[in-house]
């Protein structure tokens, strides 16, 4: 019998900076946020990189697609930022 | 559409995609707005002839992510959306052109996969491939025509020799059909298509997303970034400022010139004054506001094609946000600084309804360039013993008080009659590239042309009836005195003293009052109509000789006429009331309607009305 696959979820709004992950899933956001997020490029299974972060608590600045050819750089308000669950990889930075 | 047309090509694509560049490739320098039913923004069209000597007419539709969203109208989605429902509809014989970056291949065939489901001949071009050689790299168009069943070609937009290529495949292969088009779904994944296709030859090594990462790290800076941005804002300003101030002196005294060439030729002197008084007048009055906008728009256009705007974006949303607007309504907060005309057609880059029509309705707050003559014209008159500095720092604080105006009345509007929450932002970062002259200059000829049209035409009319109504008697009530010069029996002025009982609590005489009455249908008139009143000619291209005869004009029981308070009530007043029909119209047409129209007018009247008052009240208790 194999081991239970232990998956990390956490949410874009609680990773660090510098952290990656794989989108696990946009299901706390309302219909229409969701469907803008996907036509943009933030979708189930794209990698994702919290690059940083504006001033005061403002939007995450994010890049999405980690393979060559597929990049994308988004910025996301705090609010979205919450709802989109990530499968986390590694943290470069505490 | 020309009859010789043998179809119409609709540009298709992501923003950011290339699509003005490949465009303008296509196209040339003679574009213009076409004019499709129902869609309210412009949309370009342009006519291309092709090596047999077709003619297509070629269309721009806004860049867009998704057709799949249900954008209302007034987006750059929603208007995509419905130029093609329209052409179904109407059976015309369509083509799309999806353009697509080839840096971000995976991301621009998800909506290759929803054009396909589009009832029209689909193409696609491949852009940026001069960075993705540069990187080393090439996409294989050959496989990706295989996988998606259309032809597809690689080219750099920015090579001359992308034309050719692009035609070769409008003649070759992209026949228009009025007939739908109906494609077997194939199942393709759009990752990992775009992986299978990428080829990385050379050791190029993604140069572009290393150097975009390392502008962002410094103007994306914790500490950096926000003071590098305000800084690049306020040297805006300044240019706007110091670089258009010449420039519109000139063109003023060019009019000036032609002016006085006029009132030689014609010896009629009631024309003569038609001519140069009203037509010339209101012409120079457009003029001066030329270079401004000029100026705004290419700045605004290199930070957009260059990817710092969405930079800024970024930077500003926070304190947006907390004003009930959000990062993308910087631009036409931003623009609106020059004009709020071209700043409500900025808006539809907004694609929440109700943020869209907070920012609409607090933009006439914005300090367009239109009212820097009268500040001007009050401090020279009332402040200039102040000195250099104060009048400085009180141009700064009068662009203050009307931004902060405006982010208040937004606060209030979201909790009383443009209620809701906005819309949180998602915004594309886009990799930093170095902006292309030939695109910027066409964007800046149709912005001033734009400008031109749209509110010079209200502004010479402005001048023209108050040209009449300063030159015809009133036919009811005696004039003042026997020898009254003749503007004083006008029906300006008998409207102006009618006013007076009323305008007196904000220290404004019938001359000033004659003055907003014609400022209501374009503030740009009161410094030009001020002039007429007192009797001094060109006070447009020289305001010296009006300030000293403001300063000095005497009651006739030798009382100075107006002091600092009035000009300080007449400057606050300025900062808040929409003068500007311009503005009004361009709202009306925005929201369809006249209730917000009437209500920017009715608000921003009302705060101006009771600003004045209580600035003259309290100024001329102060001021003494």
């Amino acid at each position: 019998m194999s081991a239970p696959i232990a998956r990390t979820l956490r949410a874009l709004s609680d990773l660090g900076v510098g952290s990656e992950g794989t989108v696990w899933g946009l299901g706390v956001l309302e219909g229409e946020a969701r469907v803008w997020l996907r036509a943009l490029g933030i979708f189930e299974g794209q990698s994702l990189r919290l690059l940083r972060r504006a001033p005061f608590g403002g939007p995450y600045h994010v890049r999405v697609g980690g393979a060559e050819g597929a990049l994308g750089e988004f910025a996301i308000d705090p609010s979205l930022a919450s709802g989109i669950t990530l499968e986390a990889r590694a943290s470069v930075t505490p | 559409m020309s009859a010789a047309a043998v179809g119409t090509v609709a540009l298709v694509g992501r923003p950011n995609a290339g699509k003005s560049s490949l465009f303008n490739r296509l196209t040339g320098a003679d574009a213009k707005v076409g004019n499709f039913p129902g869609v309210t923004v412009d949309v370009l069209e342009a006519e291309v002839t092709d090596a047999r000597g077709r003619t297509w007419a070629v269309v721009d539709l806004p860049g867009l992510y998704t057709l799949g969203v249900s954008a209302s109208g007034d987006t750059d989605e929603g208007v995509a959306r419905q130029w093609l429902d329209r052409a179904v509809q109407d059976r015309r014989p369509v083509a799309l052109l999806q353009v697509l970056d080839g840096t971000q291949l995976g991301l621009g065939l998800r909506l290759t996969q929803e054009l396909l489901r589009e009832p029209f001949p689909l193409a696609v071009v491949v852009t940026q491939e001069d960075l993705l050689r540069r990187d080393g790299a090439t996409v294989d168009t050959a496989r990706l025509e295989e996988a998606l069943g259309v032809p597809v070609r690689a080219v750099s937009a920015r090579d001359p020799g992308s034309r050719a290529a692009v035609l070769g495949l409008l003649e070759g292969s992209l026949v228009p059909s009025a007939e739908r088009v109906e494609r077997p779904e194939r199942d393709w994944d759009p990752e990992r298509l775009a992986r299978q296709c990428y080829r990385r030859e050379g050791a190029g090594a993604a140069s572009l997303a290393r150097r975009t990462e390392r502008l962002d790290r410094v103007l994306l800076h914790p500490v950096a970034g926000p003071v590098l941005f305000t800084g690049l804002m306020v040297s805006l300003f300044a240019a706007v400022f110091l670089v258009a101030d010449p420039a519109s002196a000139a063109l003023e005294a060019g009019v000036g010139r032609l002016s006085r060439l006029v009132s030689r030729a014609v010896t009629d002197p009631t024309l003569a004054s038609f001519l140069v008084d009203g037509v010339l007048g209101g012409a120079g009055t457009v003029l001066a506001f030329l270079p401004q906008i000029v100026i705004l728009t290419v700045a605004l256009e290199l930070m957009d094609a260059s990817g710092y705007l969405s930079r800024g974006v970024f930077l500003v949303d926070r304190l947006l946000r907390a004003a009930g607007l959000g990062g993308r309504s910087f631009v036409p907060l931003l623009t609106a600084h020059a004009c709020a005309v071209p700043a409500i057609q900025a808006t539809r880059i907004l694609r929440d309804g109700r943020e869209r029509l907070r920012t609409l309705l607090v933009l006439p707050l914005m300090t367009c360039s239109a009212r820097i003559p009268t500040y001007a014209l009050l401090l020279a008159a009332f402040f200039s013993h102040r000195g250099v500095w104060f009048r400085g720092a009180a141009f700064v604080g009068l662009y203050l008080a009307g931004a902060c105006a405006g982010l208040l009345a937004s606060l209030v509007l979201r909790r009383t009659v443009a209620r809701g929450r906005s819309l949180p932002l998602v915004v594309e970062m886009p990799a930093y590239r170095s902006p292309e002259p030939r695109v910027v200059w066409r964007v800046t000829t149709r912005a001033a042309v734009g400008f031109l049209r749209d509110v010079g035409t209200s502004i010479l009319a402005v001048s023209v009836v108050l040209w009449a109504l300063l030159t015809i008697p009133a036919p009811w009530g005696a004039p003042p005195r026997a020898e009254a010069a003749p503007i004083e029996r006008s029906v300006a002025a008998s409207v102006g003293r009618a006013l007076e009982p009323v305008t007196r609590y904000a220290g404004f005489d019938w001359r000033i009052n004659v003055g907003l009455l014609g400022a209501f249908g374009a503030r740009e008139v009161m410094v030009g109509t001020l002039g007429v009143i007192y009797g001094i000619e060109g006070a447009e291209e020289d305001p010296a000789p009006l300030a000293t005869r403001l300063r000095d004009a005497r009651t006739p029981d030798g009382r100075p006429l107006h002091g600092p308070a009035t000009a300080l009530s007449l400057m606050a007043f300025f900062v808040l009331a929409c003068q500007c029909m311009s503005t009004v119209a361009a709202l009306r047409r925005e929201t369809r309607g006249w209730r917000w129209p009437l209500f920017v007018v009715g608000y921003t009247y009302a705060l101006a009305s009771g600003a004045a008052v209580l600035v003259f009240q309290v100024a001329s208790r102060v001021l003494r």
